[in-house]
């Protein structure tokens, strides 16, 4: 083919041209570390990266949700410990009131401890959260777990459990839900029997302001509402610890999800580095040689422009 | 030659040689760009729908540029318009509008913590969606206890709302013309395909565009270029039929002197 003088200028400038493309396309790489700079630039891993990432967001989101509801579960755990405590006092007690030495005086002191124990388990069961919603109610947040009847304006039995056995669920996983909320709906069974003894242990008078009257523990009356409430102070503690022991395993499942997630993620993120991250040492080797070859062509083109025969005339 | 080469990459033309040797310039579809000395201008305005038009206007006459037939640049940047940018920008706000919608249907069944409210299908809108702008944003002025997340009112801690909005992500969005049916948490990834792989195809479009072109003005040179070798051969070698000339001629002149010099 005839090759003109002026072609020489046009392959030159022709060959700069891409041969700086290349060399800003790897410099671009090596400076974000990634292989693609644009999703145009392999539209098939661009995809597979973008649907890695809305994978990790997920997994981020029930991550921050398992330890959200991990909080929870331990205030759960906490409150009914301490209600626990309060029925094991309870129980003591009653086993020292059913000794049929203790006298009417003796008997009479217990009553008020008795009373006091109960409401402590009545404020502990009706516990509300920082946002002053009830913890123990299931889903009715916003009513009390146990109502009692109020009376000349004092709240006194027959106690009611006015909340519901609903569960609250957090989404922990895909698909997967955990239930997150404790109810006590056996506990007003409770309170009444305390109050059954409480009352039993101290009569009220039979006239307002009069002596109040004599109590006997060997009277076989005291001595079945005794009996009753032991009964029910010992099935409390048994309904109780079975909720603390759900909570511990919730907990455990917990734990599991969270390994679960944590390892997905991990190899997601191994994959998106596999697809997306650059290869240093090939690229610092592509741009060595679009270098040299940027290079050669100046000096060949150098040498080439400088051939004339009018030199030589 | 040069001006017309950088007005035939804004669009596609034709030239016509005139018989005094000046140049007629026209757009392919035949509206004239260039007449002897007059030239045309051309404008672009937006219609109401927020499409533009272009229009040419020569002397006193004016024409409206039908889009699809202008090539070049201006053709290029039509088309993108159209056939990609168009699609891409309908089919995110489509997306945000199904986005708005499905949440917004599942929240109007629900509600929230506020006990006055227990009138069924009251449950406020998180989303807006304004299809003037084509924006979506949060509905002003709302406070967590309108967050419709219950199925009844009489049991605010309810979350069975809260769970099927979760669960649109696994539902498919039938609105999006571009993509057909597709899941909720996957039709952005697609959109981002769809960009991405007429992307590529445009840049290798231009890559064999490039490559024809450089060989078309390759063998253009070659045919009417000037190699500066062949001419200082030819340049030696008119010297020397011009240097053996003028040596005939001066012969030729010392015989005719020589022979007139025998006769006088």
């Amino acid at each position: 083919m005839r090759i003109s003088s002026t072609q020489y200028q046009n392959t030159m400038s022709s060959a700069l041209q891409s041969a700086q493309s290349n060399v800003e396309m790897t410099l671009e790489q090596m400076a974000s570390g990634q292989k693609l700079r644009l999703p145009s630039d392999d539209p098939g891993t661009a995809v597979r990266l973008g649907r890695l990432s809305r994978e990790e967001a997920s997994l981020d989101q029930y991550l921050s949700n398992i330890s959200a509801m991990r909080t929870r579960l331990q205030q759960n755990e906490t409150l009914m410990d301490g209600m626990v405590n309060d029925v094991m006092q309870a129980r003591d007690l009653m086993v020292w009131a059913s000794d049929g030495a203790n006298t009417s005086d003796d008997v009479k002191a217990m009553s008020s401890t008795v009373a006091n124990l109960r409401d402590s388990l009545l404020y502990s069961a009706n516990t509300k959260d920082q946002e002053g919603r009830y913890v123990f109610s299931g889903t009715a947040t916003a009513t009390k777990a146990i109502t009692g009847v109020v009376v000349n304006g004092v709240e006194g039995a027959p106690y009611t459990f006015t909340g519901n056995t609903d569960e609250q669920k957090v989404v922990v996983g895909a698909d997967v839900t955990q239930t997150t909320n404790v109810n006590l709906h056996d506990i007003a069974a409770l309170l009444n029997q305390l109050d059954a003894v409480a009352k039993a242990l101290s009569p009220a008078p039979a006239t307002p302001g009069g002596p109040s009257p004599e109590v006997s523990v060997n009277d076989p009356a005291t001595r079945a509402t005794l009996k009753a409430g032991l009964d029910g102070l010992d099935s409390a503690l048994d309904y109780l610890n079975g909720k603390i022991a759900t909570q511990g395993g919730a907990q455990n499942t917990l734990d599991t999800l969270q390994s679960n997630h944590e390892n997905v993620s991990l190899s997601n993120k191994q994959a998106a580095l596999t697809l997306g991250a650059l290869d240093y040492g090939d690229a610092a080797i592509k741009l060595q040689s679009y270098s040299t070859a940027l290079e050669a062509t100046q000096k060949a083109y150098a040498k080439v422009s400088g051939l004339s025969l009018f030199d030589v005339l | 030659d040069r001006k017309i080469d950088s007005l035939s990459s804004l669009v596609n033309v034709q030239v016509t040689d005139q018989a005094d040797g000046s140049r007629n310039v026209t757009l392919r579809t035949g509206q004239p760009l260039v007449m002897g000395s007059t030239a045309a201008t051309v404008s672009v305005t937006t219609n109401p729908d927020s499409s533009q038009t272009l229009k040419l206007k020569f002397a006193t006459e004016t024409f409206t540029l039908t889009t699809g037939s202008l090539g070049g640049q201006i053709g290029g940047l039509d088309d993108y318009e159209r056939n990609t940018l168009d699609v891409m920008s309908t089919s995110i706000s489509q997306v945000a509008q199904g986005i708005t919608d499905s949440v917004n249907t599942a929240l109007a069944a629900g509600y929230g913590t506020d006990p006055t409210v227990t009138t069924p299908g009251s449950g406020k809108p998180l989303f807006q969606y304004n299809p003037t702008t084509r924006q979506m944003s949060i509905t002003p002025n709302l406070v967590t206890k309108d967050l419709a997340f219950s199925s009844n009112p009489a049991t605010p801690g309810d979350s069975s709302v809260l769970q099927t909005i979760i669960g649109l992500q696994k539902q498919p969005l039938t609105n999006v013309t571009a993509l057909g049916s597709v899941l909720l948490g996957d039709a952005y990834t697609q959109l981002m395909g769809r960009v991405a792989t007429s992307s590529q195809q445009n840049n290798a479009s231009l890559g064999t565009a490039e490559t024809v072109r450089t060989q078309t003005q390759a063998d253009w040179k070659s045919t009417s270029g000037v190699n500066q070798d062949e001419e200082a051969v030819n340049l030696i070698q008119y010297q020397q039929m011009y240097n053996a000339n003028m040596k005939v001629i001066a012969v030729a002149n010392q015989l005719f002197d020589s022979t007139l010099a025998i006769l006088t």
